[in-house]
């Protein structure tokens, strides 16, 4: 060990005594007075130091409480928000914002110039369902605010409620610019569901998703959002595919795998708590996803290489989701129903049996009892299937869906007696339910009373009709059938009108489709492609090409004189374009294969025509009986008579007898060899209405089994 | 005779009809028999007709008979003199003159023809038989040639058919009729009427086939299904309840089919729009009053069709525009004056309710024996507040034995007016209860029933014995 080191000087005074020294330099009531300030000094930092500490303690603790004061809001815990807000007051009586809380709650009113306790209280009038004050408090922030999208949309809400829709279109149209003032998560999600109620269209919103929300979801801090946000932000999303949101917007495809990754985070997140309710949410959102993605699909944003990776993630995280669920609630039907989806969307048999066991945990639920009447039905099994959709519907007799599930399901079986009861089911409890009065109407069709279909659907006015597409179709539909065909220019100017008033196309596409789909009239059909004309220079997204270019094949076919050339080199000019833009369209196909056997007398061409229609057929792919009569007429005038065969008995299963069909089928069979039976179809053809070319193929026919007999 | 419009029938069945009770039954619109040969133009007896008109009758007949010399196809002078008499009224000479015709020569057709023809129009059916069956058996006598007995024996069949039919000896009719159309087998017309007659012998499905016949020799007549929807529908009125109910069916049955196969026909979508609006369904009405307005938009029925949709609808200023236009063109026409009259009373305006006071009691003076425009009148003096006239017009309506079902809606409304409500429930419940007729009120009626029916004091219970 080294010794100390040794003083610098050993011969200076020490540091103490010079100090000392120098100490006693000055008069002593000098020393003594900077003794007494040092010791007060010292008293008043400690002082401050104690009251400093004692205080922030007591922020903290008031900082807490705030805390659980917001935790207890979102979870709308009355006692919770009081007691935080208590807690509050003992800690800081002084703290004014926590008494102006109190009295809110209490009240349910606040005049304070607070927007945050405004929309808080009108964020918790929503939340109780109480519309009148939300209204009431939602009017005060709008004064101040006038562009808060929430606030507007509860004022709207509660008008809706006491019925003054003109008024509250008036509000919603007074909702501001989403790109200049954007909506949270939330409020755009209750705005687009009033729009949807109103009637309006959302359009304002959907180019909002598709600009902004898709941009959102793609980013790299979305996963940073709360639960709940991340599935508004999904929520958003879907809006976007809503059938009121017309034209798909071109960006949504953007968001598609982010959306996957959102779902992942959320799920995890859920699954970390005690998530039951938002695992359920995510299992239904799961569920909506998948139309969503077939739109995606079907307009082409996606290749179908990543919809089949899309959808097969997809029915992977759905299945997760809903079985996290059932792993904490075994008694949740949706989540059986979940399963099943996917299940039966990837055709895995195993779809039953999530079912069963389904109905052995949940006892008799009325939608899984349908469920499984359906599943019966695809596993051809007509008399269970009745019974489950009945027994589902008599679980819940005042379901009007249940109902008409299961007129749907004896429809399906062809037990039209079943389908009209449930019919009458459904309108004893929804008078003019729509499913239900379509359903009977295709009765009246299909037992001959047009004139009674049309007065039924009548019924439930024009509005009403052009509001759900389907309605509007079979309405315009079966107006032909019942001989309106002189008022069909009227009908789509007021279906055109209506669309123009709500900005989408739907009342109109589908009144042209309706049309479209009718027996051929020609007043008809001149007013049909006068209204595609139209809505091609309003809408010009539409994409009406291919029902213009079958309503010209049908004009070419039906009109007299029989495909006369004008008219026929206008239908082939536009099956083909039509053609060049869906190439995979069966009804395109069978129209184009159609006109080059028949018109052309061009067989060769036909059958490369047909091509997908003999895809579909190869691969068991349902078509229908005019499509499958097509394939048999190209075969047959292609020499392949055992295919021709194949597909018109095919089609004589499919759709009811036709003259078309049975002469067709005679000389199929007579190609075949087996006379007798080409016998009985041409007897059969004869006895049914025919078109000008199914009278020239007749007249053929017999031609052909005449010679036969010489 | 002319047919009357199948509106006009359809108002006129509704206006017969008695509440609670059913109307007389109805024949099959019987054609009168022909008059004795065809008033051809001819100067001669133009001439006579002046003279006949001065009363210069002997003169008259001097140059009747010089014209028959020259034309031997006119009828005998004294048959047109006969003629003329019946068309100034004065059946007691015309009659004088038929004998004579008859007396001077015993074994000519006309004379029997014409005197049938007479008595079917007077309502003496076994004595138009009976001369008919005579001049049936003259015509075959050889002194007429070829074409002479050929129409004769047309003329003779035609007014024994119309007989028969009156008669409701329909089979009789039917051999008739039968027998003309051997002579003209592709007479449209004719064979409806068969198909008529066929049809209320009980064999719906025959008549239909010879419908289907006519309309195919005879496009311009009305569809098959169409008349064998007016055939149920007339049927239906004279049937039992439960048979009527079933009859009514199969009208609606063959109304629909008529518009879905004759879907360009305005008329098709007219008489199936007037049923609905009987039956009370007057939105699925509106249907087929857009079909036919789009295919006859100015025609006089269309405008009458409308007119009676809009009054269902309670759109009166438009109902009133279009029945100001009929009665623009037709003065006369009482439809259109009583629909007139409703739609003016339901105005509120006042000078348009006075002036359907006015037009009713024009209507009550040309129409004097009718119960329906004293109907109107009192409705529309009701609605003109001044209900002591209301009651003396609704009460000449009611004396007439049966009313409308719009009638019995005024005079409940009346009858509430003055308190009686108990007489005034009566009225409108059995309106109500009418399950098919034109009833432009009954929505109304409908919707008023239970609210009058609280006015009706309850009834005590009977002590008793």
């Amino acid at each position: 060990m080294p010794p100390p080191p040794a003083r610098v000087n050993p011969l200076l005074p020490s540091r103490a005594a010079r100090f000392k020294g120098w100490w006693r330099s000055f008069p002593g009531w000098l020393r003594w007075g900077a003794v007494l300030a040092f010791a007060l000094a010292i008293a008043g930092s400690g002082a401050f130091g104690a009251w400093r500490w004692a205080r922030g303690k007591q922020q903290f603790a008031v900082y807490n409480e705030w805390v659980r004061f917001e935790k207890a809001a979102k979870e709308g815990d009355d006692d919770g928000m009081l007691a935080a807000l208590d807690e509050v007051t003992a800690l800081d009586p002084t703290d004014e914002r926590a008494v102006r809380y109190r009295k809110a709650l209490e009240t349910g009113e606040t005049d304070a110039d607070d927007a945050t306790l405004r929309m808080f209280v009108v964020f918790r009038h929503l939340r109780a369902k109480n519309a009148p004050a939300a209204a009431r408090e939602a009017k005060k922030h709008l004064a101040r605010e006038p562009n808060d999208w929430l606030a507007r949309c509860a004022v709207v809400s509660h008008l809706l409620e006491t019925g003054n829709l003109d008024e509250a279109r008036t509000e919603l149209a007074a909702l501001p610019d989403p790109a200049a003032h954007p909506p949270s998560p939330f409020a755009l999600l209750f705005a687009h569901e009033l729009l949807v109620r109103t009637g309006q269209n959302p359009a304002k919103l959907t180019r909002f998703v598709n600009n902004v929300v898709v941009d959102v979801l793609g980013a790299s801090d979305v996963g940073r959002h709360p639960l709940a946000v991340k599935l508004h932000l999904i929520e958003c999303y879907l809006t976007a595919f809503h059938p009121s949101a017309g034209e798909l917007g071109n960006r949504l495809s953007l968001a598609a795998v982010p959306v996957g990754r959102l779902i992942d985070q959320a799920h995890d997140q859920a699954a970390a708590g005690d998530g039951h309710q938002q695992l359920t949410k995510l299992g239904t959102i799961c569920d909506r996803l998948a139309p969503a993605f077939a739109a995606l699909r079907t307009s082409g944003q996606i290749s179908a290489e990543q919809y089949d990776g899309l959808t097969k993630e997809l029915d992977d995280r759905t299945k997760r989701a809903w079985q996290a669920v059932i792993d904490r609630t075994p008694k949740e039907p949706a989540a059986y129903l979940g399963i099943g989806r996917v299940q039966v969307r990837r055709k895995d048999a195993a779809a039953r049996d999530t079912i069963a066991a389904g109905l052995r945990e949940c006892g008799s639920h009325p939608q899984l009892l349908a469920f499984h009447s359906l599943l019966m039905l695809q596993a051809d099994d007509p008399a269970e299937a009745l019974a489950s959709a009945f027994r589902a519907a008599e679980q819940q007799p005042k379901n009007p869906f249940l109902w008409t599930l299961a007129a749907e399901t004896a429809m399906a079986v062809g037990r039209r007696d079943a389908a009209v009861f449930a019919c009458r089911k459904a309108r004893e409890i929804s008078p003019k339910h729509p499913r239900a009065l379509l359903i009977e109407a295709e009765i009246l069709l299909i037992n001959g009373d047009p004139s009674g279909a049309v007065q039924l659907l009548a019924e439930l006015g024009e509005d009403a009709l052009f509001e759900v597409p389907e309605l509007a179709r079979g309405y315009a539909r079966t107006r032909v059938a019942a001989g309106l065909t002189v008022t069909a220019p009227d009908l789509l100017s007021r279906a055109f009108d209506r669309s123009t008033r709500s900005g989408s196309p739907a009342a109109v596409v589908a009144v042209i489709d309706g049309f479209a789909g009718a027996p051929y009239d020609p007043a008809v059909s001149a007013a049909v492609l006068d209204a595609i004309d139209r809505v091609a220079a309003r809408w010009p997204a539409t994409d009406l090409a291919v029902t213009r270019a079958l309503e010209l094949a049908r004009a070419a076919e039906y009109q007299e004189p029989v495909w006369e050339p004008a008219r026929l080199r206008a239908a082939v000019a536009a099956l083909e374009r039509a053609r060049s833009s869906r190439p995979n369209d069966v009804d395109v196909a069978a129209a184009l294969a159609w006109v080059r056997v028949k018109a052309e007398k061009a067989a060769d061409k036909g059958l490369a025509d047909v091509a997908p229609l003999v895809a579909a057929f190869d691969a068991n792919t349902p078509l229908t009986g005019p499509q499958l009569i097509t394939l048999g007429a190209v075969y047959l005038a292609n020499g392949q008579k055992d295919k021709a065969v194949a597909a018109l008995e095919a089609a004589r299963k499919t759709a009811p007898p036709s003259a078309r069909g049975s002469v067709h089928l005679a000389l199929a069979y007579h190609a075949a060899g087996k006379t007798a039976e080409a016998k009985v179809f041409l007897a059969d053809a004869r006895t049914r209405t025919m078109s000008p070319q199914d009278r020239l193929d007749l007249t053929t026919a017999e031609a052909t089994l005449l010679r036969e007999k010489q | 005779m002319t047919r009357p419009t199948a509106l006009t029938l359809a108002l006129t069945l509704a206006l017969a009809g008695a509440i609670g009770g059913q109307p007389p039954p109805t024949p099959p619109t019987p054609t009168p028999p022909a008059k004795p040969g065809a008033p051809a133009p001819n100067p001669d007896v133009e001439k006579a007709l002046e003279l006949f008109k001065q009363n210069k009758v002997p003169d008259a007949l001097e140059l009747l008979k010089k014209a028959v010399k020259a034309n031997p196809a006119l009828p005998l002078p004294k048959l047109q003199i006969a003629q003329w008499c019946l068309q100034t009224n004065n059946g007691q000479v015309a009659r004088q003159f038929i004998e004579q015709a008859i007396a001077e020569d015993r074994t000519h057709v006309e004379g029997y023809l014409f005197n049938g023809n007479v008595a079917f129009n007077e309502g003496r059916l076994t004595e138009a038989i009976l001369n008919l069956q005579t001049a049936e058996a003259l015509a075959k006598e050889p002194r007429w040639d070829a074409e002479q007995k050929k129409r004769y024996l047309r003329n003779v069949r035609d007014g024994l058919a119309s007989c028969f039919s009156a008669r409701r000896d329909f089979d009789a009719a039917k051999e008739y009729l039968r027998g003309m159309l051997n002579e003209d087998p592709k007479n449209g017309p004719l064979r409806q009427r068969l198909a008529e007659v066929v049809f209320l012998t009980g064999k719906p499905e025959e008549a239909f086939d010879e419908l289907t016949k006519a309309f195919a020799d005879d496009p311009t007549l009305d569809p098959p299904d169409l008349r064998m929807a007016a055939l149920w529908q007339g049927k239906s009125t004279t049937s039992e309840p439960t048979v009527a109910a079933a009859d009514r069916q199969k009208a609606e049955d063959h109304y629909k089919k008529a518009v879905t196969a004759h879907a360009k026909n305005a008329k098709c979508h007219r008489e199936y729009a007037v049923w609905l609006m009987e039956d009370g369904k007057t939105d699925a009405a509106g249907l087929y009053v857009e079909a036919m307005a789009k295919i006859d938009p100015t025609g006089r029925d269309t405008a009458a069709a409308k007119a009676l949709w809009h009054l269902h609808r309670k759109e009166y200023p438009a109902a009133e525009t279009l029945l100001e236009g009929i009665m623009k063109d037709a003065p006369g026409d009482s439809f259109a004056t009583g629909y007139l009259c409703v739609a003016l009373a339901e105005s509120g305006d006042e000078k348009k309710v006075k002036r359907a006071v006015d037009l009713a009691d024009t209507l009550v003076k040309q129409n004097q024996r009718a119960p329906l425009p004293y109907a109107v009148l009192g409705w529309s003096l009701l609605k003109a507040g001044r209900a002591d006239d209301a009651d003396k017009a609704l009460g000449v309506a009611l004396s007439a034995g049966q009313v409308n079902l719009d009638t019995a809606y005024y005079l409940a409304k009346l009858l509430d007016a003055k308190q009686k409500y108990e007489d005034a429930h009566r009225f409108l419940k059995e309106a109500v209860s009418s399950p098919h007729g034109l009833f432009v009120y009954r929505q109304d009626a409908k919707a008023w029933l239970p609210e009058l029916a609280k006015k009706v004091p309850e009834k005590k219970d009977e002590p008793k014995k």
